[in-house]
């Protein structure tokens, strides 16, 4: 098999069903089923504490359920340590051997392997230029920056073919910038090799941005999975919707086609016929439109800050009662001005 | 299935069953006569002085326990045991007297072994013997032994020398916790134990005053000389055995040769001096596990901190120290264990301090049969302050996630003149007082030793007799501590990693323990228990080699367990889980990714074992038996006696310091290079 | 990891089962042949070669097939381990250690009816144990630390209240067989009282040598010392002086036994009479001045003659001087 031949590439579904996983008194995982598809760039998103990690290293095998099941193509791997399954783990902290070069911290899983030394030095070199760091295979970890030694990382485990990369958190020690480019470059090569990627993180930005799906835990429990754009549209509770992006939420009541927030403070509601009594709004930030006039239906505060993203502005805007929105636009206003708005786009959440 | 999984995929499941199994057996099997005989004591017994000419019983009040013995008007003795009434004795004439029981019992008798009786009514029994004092040169040719004479229902009379002393017991064992209760409420076993924590904080403050600074400064200046010094401390940190702290009395006791040079009407003996010999004793471990601590540390926090406005004193404070406690707290631990357990010290640098070690060894090794039912207590009481230390320094340990990823050489600076001939001033007088004793021995192998003292005569004969009559202990304590050091190195290694990364349930805090115990059991009573299980087929193994080795192996131990799990604290557990996720089993990821990191700490815990093994007496005097003698029960049989010539003592010692040093000077020369290689490599 | 452990583990116990199966051999066939002078011998002694060696050098020249296997360490150390030992002992003799002790584990000791018994001045009625030497425990001085004017003439002046604030060292009677025989004794010439107001001027130590040496090292003015390392000390010119107090002096006696049970009784027997031989004795009062406990071998020149001495033995069993002891020495 040539060092670069993808199409021969094995690669898998991940199952799980009904995971429990218990730390003594703690229950870390609830019950958790997902299905993960083939060649899928797959997020477990949530805050830290949430049960991501932990379901990530029982997918590995680091970790083993209390109860329930995961199956990779339909074979129950749930009892089977990392060392049985053919998967990729990047660590948070890179995990570079330090008293090993580059070379041999990538060639580790190949010489596992009983692989031939011109095979492991084609495939090192391969690895490393899939992450687009050749030439550097002499190197100690310590001589190396955290972004370099991340890709390092990813390219030791992505030597050994693996069927599915599992990341748990790869870029949260990196700065921003490097984050960026290198979360664009690690979704680059999941398509470019067609594996099954699970991804672990904190950031919903990072997640929106490269994920084909999502699941958004918190607690231990998956409270919604689906693809970004259902995500941050169609938030399935206030949690996903409060974690995921800037939200603005709104208390009031639904009542004849409105959303009586308080006195003075309409909105007439649009699209489908909403169910009255008491609910929150939700409205992403960029879903607010200004009106010129007032008109009765709408909301209208002062502008209190003033932030500048850009090409974008975004303004918080105090609507009386302790209530404030954010609102994204291009267009121009100072601090102070009066404001009136509207929703288009919005979620209804009933108590 | 799921079973034979979990064996198969983890051989350390396996190892831990293997080494916990032989600890059990070594610590717990062997000792458990400790914890028996701590809750047990002799039913009672009571002596009862004689008349030449008359009948008269005379109680001797203050011989009574587990009795009470109450006296009738008419010169019987009414004895009872628990409120119970047993007997009444009654002394009818000169040599002769009635016991009654009154228990509702008809009372039977025999002899036994030693001379005496043992009278039986019901359930009670009585042994009684008779002890006879005659004059030195008086032939005791007419005496009558003690005998029964009439048995009669509840009556029996005895018949003994007249003027004898009576000794009455009942020898049958009772649980109780009584021990535990005499123990804590009377001053003088009380006394002991503040004592001992009075010894143990105090020495411990100084050791680690000394050697944290010590060490801090020579991780952080780059100081010439630094593996010199570091050598010359790892030279001091095994004391030469017996003759060490005796050293400091001939140098600075009541008559010591720099007290009386100086004039002082001073001496060394007394508690504070004991506070002072055993903090030089433990220095060297303080120091060196501080030392790797530190220079093991990642120097960007530190930097960190000083970026932030962190002055080099806040920052040593709240960054540095904090950060380098795992290997502090493990010196500090050990040198509170030495601190604690140790008995040469208190017995030779002090006449009569009361600390428990010196109260267990000499109740123990009474030569006149000693209370083993306290010495009992006490070791458990021992036992148990050590745990609530060990649990102390575990928790803290726990408490905290040290392991940092990198291991990064910090930054050396280059110290300023003056800081440099500080550091060198203060280096050399440390270095002295912790070298002192050694000094003095290797001085004293080279004169003449006349009852007990040295003369002023220089000579090579110590040597001469030694290599004339004593070489084959050479060989038997090479043997012996290459062998016990090789089963420290394997265990020490496996038992640190499951108690470091593997945490299995209740077993790994189990080991951790069995690991400590034998630190905290005097060496001596550690070879009693051994001879106690060993002694009798199927595991005959008394006389043997193989017992000192397990003795040696299993009382050094904790040193290999704690380096190995110092050097383990620093390596996260990642990097042995990327391993596995690219497919090494266990046992592979160990050796190929773990091993590599800590080899460090495995050599220095070896290097420490074997050091601590080769001058082991304790359990060597109590274990061994020609042919197989090693060079310590030699230089503890030459030193014995209060007028023993400490010449071959001394000789013997500094033969056996010369067979331990070389090979430490080039495992600590070689071990440094490696990391210095490695580490500028990096 | 698993073979290196599986391997030393194996290792350990096929040494184990060959040592014990050769050790059972060995001894069977060897009990037989009784008193056939030849084989190996155990003796634990608290004695260092320097005392020891003069006299059994002497045996092995008489019976060259006989080896001797020395245990050397403390009374209380051997003592233990003969208890520890007594189901399979390992020692046939054990070779000092004053007779208080020996009558203390009397059930460690076979009794023997030596032939020598009848020589001595003394013996164990019981014939546990068979006396090697008499030992006294004058007072002994530290010149250093005392005056020649101040020295003690007598053991009642000790307690005087000018010898107050610890500038005595005494032996602990619980855990020194010297301790027991010196207080033990004192009580016989002066009674409890006594040791009572003497024991306010004491630094109790927790074994003979630590008295010992406390006197010689200057760390206390005055102790009480087993005369012969006394007598040796003086004559190497240490700072110190032995006193023969005219009222009273404590004697005891050092002994040598059978151990019960022991590998070769034979020979242990053998060992026995050897070393209560006048021959030995001999050798003992003149290469370790110790005045013999054999009524046909003359004391030590440079020790008074026990006739001139006001001497008191003990004269309650232990267990009564320790509970009293311990009952005044809170």
């Amino acid at each position: 098999m040539k060092a670069s031949d993808n199409n021969s590439r094995l690669t898998t579904s991940v199952t799980i069903r009904n995971i429990q996983k218990n730390f003594g008194k703690l229950e870390a995982l609830k019950q958790v089923s997902l299905d993960i598809r083939e060649r899928e760039f797959f997020t477990l998103l949530g805050p830290s504490g949430c049960g991501k990690t932990t379901l990530l290293r029982s997918i590995a095998g680091f970790e083993k359920p209390t109860d329930g099941k995961i199956f990779f193509n339909q074979k129950d791997v749930t009892d089977s340590p990392p060392w049985e399954k053919n998967i990729g783990f990047v660590f948070q902290n890179y995990a570079l051997w330090p008293n090993k070069t580059v070379y041999q911290n990538v060639a580790y899983g190949l010489e596992l392997r009983n692989k031939s030394g011109s095979f492991i030095k084609e495939k090192v070199a391969w690895a490393l230029d899939m992450v687009g760091l050749g030439g550097i295979e002499k190197k100690f970890p310590e001589e190396m920056s955290g972004g370099q030694q991340q890709r390092v990382s990813i390219a030791r485990a992505l030597v050994i073919d693996p069927e599915i990369l599992l990341l748990d958190e790869p870029l949260s020690n990196l700065d921003a910038k490097l984050r960026i480019s290198l979360r664009k470059q690690i979704r680059e090569i999941q398509r470019s090799l067609k594996l099954t990627a699970v991804y672990v993180t904190h950031d919903q930005e990072e997640a929106l941005e490269i994920s084909d799906r999502i699941a958004v835990m918190k607690g231990g429990e998956v409270l919604q999975v689906g693809v970004p754009e259902d995500i941050y549209n169609k938030p399935a509770d206030l949690f996903v919707a409060d974690f995921i992006g800037k939200a603005n939420f709104l208390k009031g009541e639904v009542r004849n086609g409105f959303f009586y927030h308080s006195e003075g403070q309409v909105l007439q509601l649009t699209g489908y016929e909403a169910r009255e009594g008491r609910a929150t709004l939700f409205a992403r930030p960029e879903s607010l439109e200004r009106i010129e006039k007032r008109e009765g239906d709408c909301i209208s505060g002062s502008i209190i800050h003033r932030y500048y993203l850009g090409n974008l502005k975004r303004y918080l805007i105090d609507i009386g009662n302790n209530s404030t929105l954010l609102w994204e636009t291009c267009a121009n206003f100072q601090e102070g001005d009066k404001i009136c708005l509207k929703v288009n786009n919005y979620e209804l959440y009933y108590a | 299935m799921n079973f034979r999984w979990k064996l198969l995929n983890d051989p350390w499941k396996i190892f831990t069953i293997i080494a916990f199994l032989l600890l059990t057996l070594l610590v717990v099997v062997s000792q458990i006569w400790i914890g028996v005989s701590s809750f047990q004591r002799d039913g009672g017994s009571f002596t009862v002085r004689t008349e030449k000419g008359g009948p008269r019983l005379l109680l001797e009040e203050e011989t009574v326990s587990g009795f009470t013995l109450d006296s009738s008007c008419d010169g019987k003795y009414l004895v009872r045991q628990k409120k119970r009434m047993l007997y009444t004795l009654n002394g009818k004439a000169p040599g002769k007297m009635d016991i009654t029981s009154l228990n509702g019992e008809s009372i039977s008798f025999m002899p036994d072994d030693d001379g005496g009786v043992v009278i039986s009514a019901g359930p009670d029994q009585l042994w009684i013997s008779q002890k006879i004092f005659s004059g030195l040169f008086e032939k005791s040719s007419s005496q009558q032994d003690l005998e029964v004479v009439n048995a009669e229902g509840k009556n029996i009379t005895l018949q003994y020398n007249a003027g004898a002393f009576l000794l009455f017991s009942d020898r049958n064992k009772l649980f109780t916790l009584s021990n535990y209760l005499t123990f804590l409420s009377r001053s003088r076993y009380v006394t002991a134990i503040k004592n001992s924590f009075i010894v143990m904080v105090f020495s411990t403050a100084i050791a680690a005053f000394f050697g944290i600074s010590l060490a801090y400064l020579y991780a952080r200046f780059k100081m010439p000389g630094t593996s010199l010094v570091l050598t010359i401390v790892t030279m001091a940190s095994i004391s030469p055995p017996f003759l060490g702290a005796y050293a400091w009395r001939m140098l600075l006791g009541g008559s010591g040769l720099i007290t009386r040079f100086l004039g002082l009407n001073w001496t060394i003996v007394g508690m504070h001096g004991v506070i002072w010999v055993i903090s030089w004793l433990v220095f060297p471990i303080v120091f060196l596990l501080t030392y790797d601590s530190f220079t093991s540390l990642d120097h960007s926090l530190r930097e960190c901190s000083m970026s932030l406005g962190g002055t080099p004193r806040r920052t040593f404070f709240f960054i540095e120290l904090p950060l380098a406690m795992p290997g502090i707290i493990n010196g500090l631990y050990m040198a509170m264990m030495t601190s604690f357990t140790d008995f040469g010290t208190p017995y030779v640098i002090s006449l009569d301090l009361n600390v428990l070690p010196v109260l267990i060894y000499k109740e123990y090794m009474s030569e006149v049969g000693g209370n083993l039912s306290f010495a009992s207590t006490g070791s458990m009481l021992m036992i148990f302050f050590s745990s609530l230390i060990l649990t102390a320094q575990r928790f803290y340990l726990a408490r905290r996630s040290y392991a940092s990823i990198k291991s990064k050489q910090p930054s050396v600076r280059m110290p300023g003149r003056i800081r440099k001939i500080g550091i060198n001033a203060a280096t050399a007088v440390i270095l002295l007082f912790a070298f002192l004793p050694h000094l003095t021995v290797l001085i004293s192998a080279f004169f003449e030793w006349n009852v007990g003292v040295m003369t002023s005569r220089f000579t090579l004969g110590n040597f001469a007799s030694l290599f004339h009559s004593n070489l084959s202990s050479v060989g038997v304590t090479l043997f012996t501590g290459i062998t016990a050091t090789f089963m420290d190195f394997v265990f020490g290694l496996g038992i640190a990693y499951v108690i470091v990364k593997k945490r299995y349930p209740v077993v790994a805090n189990a080991l951790n323990l069995l690991v400590m115990v034998p630190y905290l059991i005097p060496g001596t009573v550690l070879g009693l228990g051994f001879i106690l299980i060993f002694n009798q087929p199927p595991i005959l193994l008394t006389g043997t080699w193989v017992i000192l080795v397990l003795a040696y192996f299993i009382r050094k131990l904790p040193y290999s367990v704690k380096s190995v799990e110092s050097a383990l604290y620093q390596v996260h557990s990642a990097l042995e889980e990327a391993a596995k996720s690219l497919g090494a089993k266990p046992a592979r990821s160990f050796f190929q990714i773990t091993f590599p990191l800590i080899i460090g700490g495995i050599i220095s815990g070896a290097t420490l074992s074997f050091l601590q093994i080769m001058t082991e007496i304790s359990a060597t005097i109590i274990l061994y038996r020609p042919p197989w003698k090693p060079m310590t029960a030699v230089i503890f049989e030459n030193t014995i006696d209060a007028g023993a010539d400490f010449g071959l003592a001394s000789a013997m010692t500094v033969l056996l310091m010369a067979l331990l040093y070389i090979p430490l000077y080039f495992v600590t020369i070689k071990a440094r290079k490696a990391k210095e290689v490695r580490i500028e490599s990096i | 990891m698993k073979k290196i452990i599986f391997f030393t583990i194996v290792m350990l116990f096929t040494a184990a089962a060959i040592f014990a199966g050769g050790q059972e051999e060995k001894k069977g066939a060897e009990k037989d042949a009784s008193v056939s002078m030849n084989g190996a011998i155990t003796i634990y002694s608290p004695h260092g070669p320097e005392i020891t060696d003069p006299i059994l050098n002497l045996f092995k020249q008489r019976y060259p097939d006989v080896e001797i296997q020395m245990v050397s360490a403390g009374t209380g150390e051997l003592l233990s381990r003969l208890e520890a030992e007594k189901n399979n002992p390992a020692a046939d003799v054990m070779w000092g250690g004053d007779t208080v002790s020996f009558e203390s584990y009397a059930h460690l000791f076979a009794a023997y009816e030596s032939s020598e018994d009848v020589n001595m001045m003394k013996s164990d009625p019981a014939h546990k144990w068979h006396p090697f030497a008499v030992l006294c425990q004058p007072i002994l001085v530290n010149t250093n630390r005392l005056g020649q004017d101040d020295f003690p003439k007598t053991v009642k002046e000790l307690a005087d209240s000018k010898w107050k604030a610890g500038k005595i060292a005494l032996a602990d009677p619980n855990k020194s067989g010297t301790g027991y025989t010196i207080v033990s004794g004192l009580v016989n010439s002066y009674g409890w009282e006594f040791i009572e107001s003497l024991l306010g001027n004491c630094v109790v130590t927790p074994g003979s040598d630590a008295m010992f040496k406390a006197v010689k090292d200057g760390e206390v003015a005055v102790g009480f010392i087993n005369e012969d390392l006394g007598a040796k000390w003086e004559k190497e010119g240490l700072p110190v002086k032995m006193i023969y107090a005219r009222d009273a002096v404590t004697v005891q006696m050092d002994a040598v036994a059978l151990v019960n049970n022991g590998p070769e009784p034979g020979l242990g027997k053998a060992v026995i009479d050897f070393i209560c031989s006048r021959e030995a004795h001999t050798i003992a009062v003149e290469k370790i001045s110790r005045r013999s406990a054999r009524k046909d071998v003359a004391p030590p020149s440079i020790l008074p003659p026990l006739g001139e001495l006001e001497l008191f033995t003990a004269n309650e069993p232990r267990q009564v001087v320790n509970a009293k002891f311990e009952n005044i020495n809170k």
